[in-house]
């Protein structure tokens, strides 16, 4: 008979159940966030890139040496969101392009390949001297009360940067020429080329912002789990299954399958019945309830169906 | 306007092309008629830079077209309405006729084209809202016509617009197109398995066969050639 549990019923501690679910409101906006990343490039390019999370790593470690140099905590921020958008938008150009029409297999190994890659160089630069680094927040750690929950500043900070991202991104693919471009793009590159679009550019551009987004993620994780070449692994794990929770061609998905998991890794990581196991659970059984959602709906929960008319 | 001479063109190993001159005056209708498989398909694609030619040059407008980019011959007044439409499906009527604008800057004049092509085809404005995937199929083809003259053509490429389309409906096009290639002067290059309707709208025609051109003459001619009727005509 299961009898001690790590942490009173929810209804006996609102204000633990509270604190739990806002903070993973916070870290599903990371998830959320790279997610986001994530199904924007497989909509633009049909390509899943793995290597999502160390693009974002490779750019956290130079700016983590910029804010040693004295730069202001937002200056950094604005110049690795600028360098994420140049390296995603390299990597499609030189990386990604020639094998985009290959078969899928050969774009998965290229994309493992760079997650590989890139985690050995930052490694080979970065990691010579002591790890991990500490990553300061423009937000700062300070306690702060929401309702009955108390909650860091860099939480909430988080929480309103991935609400603004989403609110351009929004903004940028439906209300604005070149938005409509990439969506035409994604959907039919050909009939694309026939409009005058530059397609070549139009996916360069998905990849810069995918980029961009993924940095942003990284210099907003790194204050948290600190700075080494591995930190972003588990964000990477999380925001996958958020994005297949979500539907892997859906935005609006991505940012939910994200709230989702973030909630969810944090209430099994709190109420969970420690004479089985402990919160170290957490991430397989968030993982298992992936699953068992794609059981029922393998497209995600806002995916769609490939139809193919015959 | 449309020079076309001596293409040669292949998909990979497969020669589709083997040396075809075909031209197309400035403001007149040009059909291309033939069987399936034919390369009538091809040679529009090559016009439009989706297909490299390994042989032969295209000259429009006395310049030389054939190794440019897609995007670029659009930006020099070409448009192509391709095979089976090629509409953004999920997107809605009103977003695709904005991309086939792409190339344009001017927001009154894309706004008043919008109102004029809809005056053609009343189901533009109808349909607005509604994603081009769940248009009927002569819908579909009005759209992807009116897409095609969004960028403001001087040559219009049309691959089978009449293709699975009812004959009222496709009627309704050719009288269409007639009425843009007569009032705005739009140069039409024209690909159909419609002989008869294409025949009684263009001027011209080029019969392909197996990659090359086989007949060429006026359409009153070709209509009266005996195996261009046998073929094509059914009489």
């Amino acid at each position: 008979m299961i009898e001690v549990f790590l942490a009173p019923a929810p209804w006996n501690d609102p204000q633990l159940f509270g604190e739990q679910v806002i903070s993973g409101l916070a870290t599903g906006s990371i998830y959320a966030l790279l997610a986001l990343a994530i199904v924007l490039i497989y909509r633009s390019t049909d390509v899943v890139n793995f290597a999502q999370g160390e693009m974002a790593m490779f750019v956290t470690f130079p700016m983590w040496s910029l804010t040693l140099a004295g730069f202001p905590p937002w200056t950094v921020i604005f110049i690795g969101i600028a360098l994420g958008f140049a390296l995603g938008g390299f990597i499609e150009r030189t990386i990604i392009r020639p094998v985009e029409n290959k078969p899928p297999l050969s774009v998965v190994v290229v994309t493992l390949g760079l997650f590989v890659f890139l985690n050995s160089i930052a490694t080979w630069i970065w990691a010579q001297g002591e790890l991990p680094k500490v990553f300061s927040t423009p937000f700062e750690f300070n306690s702060v009360d929401v309702g009955v929950a108390r909650v860091t500043t860099h939480s909430i900070g988080i929480f309103v940067v991935a609400l603004i991202i989403m609110g351009v991104l929004y903004l940028l693919f439906n209300h604005t020429k070149l938005g409509l471009g990439m969506r035409a793009t994604a959907h039919n590159p050909a009939a694309s080329r026939l409009m005058g679009i530059n397609v070549g550019r139009m996916l360069m551009l998905g990849w810069a912002l995918a980029g961009a987004v993924g940095a942003l993620v990284g210099m907003l994780v790194a204050p948290i789990t600190f700075l080494f070449p591995g930190f972003m692994l588990a964000v990477l794990l999380y925001a996958f299954a958020a994005a297949v929770l979500g539907g892997l061609d859906s935005p609006p998905g991505a940012i939910v399958g994200g709230l989702f998991v973030g909630v969810a890794e944090n209430l099994f990581g709190t109420y969970t019945p420690s004479d089985i196991f402990g919160p170290e659970m957490k991430l397989p059984l968030t993982l298992l309830l992936l699953v068992i959602v794609l059981l029922f709906r393998p497209q995600g929960l806002f995916g769609h169906v490939q139809t193919r008319r015959v | 306007m449309l020079k076309i001479e001596g293409i040669e063109a292949s998909y990979g190993p497969v020669k589709a092309l083997h040396g075809v001159t075909i031209e197309v005056p400035e403001g007149g209708v040009v059909t291309l008629l033939g069987p399936n498989g034919a390369g009538k398909t091809t040679i529009l694609r090559v016009v439009s830079g989706l297909l490299r030619p390994s042989a032969g040059r295209v000259e429009f407008d006395g310049r030389r077209i054939d190794r440019r980019s897609a995007e670029a011959i659009v930006t020099m007044g070409i448009s192509h309405v391709p095979e089976g439409r090629q509409l953004f499906d999920e997107l809605t009527v009103h977003e695709n006729l904005m991309l086939g604008a792409y190339t344009r800057h001017d927001r009154d004049g894309i706004k008043s084209d919008i109102k004029r092509l809809s005056g053609y085809f009343p189901i533009l404005e109808e349909r607005r809202q509604q994603p081009a995937g769940s248009l009927s199929g002569g819908e579909q083809q009005q759209l992807a016509v009116a897409r095609g003259l969004m960028s403001r053509p001087r040559l219009l490429l049309l691959d089978e617009p009449s293709l699975g389309l009812a004959p009222l409906v496709s009627r309704d096009i050719f009288r269409m197109l007639r009425q843009v290639n007569r009032e705005e002067g739009i140069t039409i290059l024209l690909v159909e398995q419609d002989a008869m309707s294409a025949l009684s709208f263009a001027e011209y025609g080029y019969v392909v066969e197996t990659g090359r051109i086989v007949i060429e003459d006026a359409s009153d001619k070709l209509k009266e050639d005996e195996n261009v009727r046998r073929a094509y005509l059914g009489y």
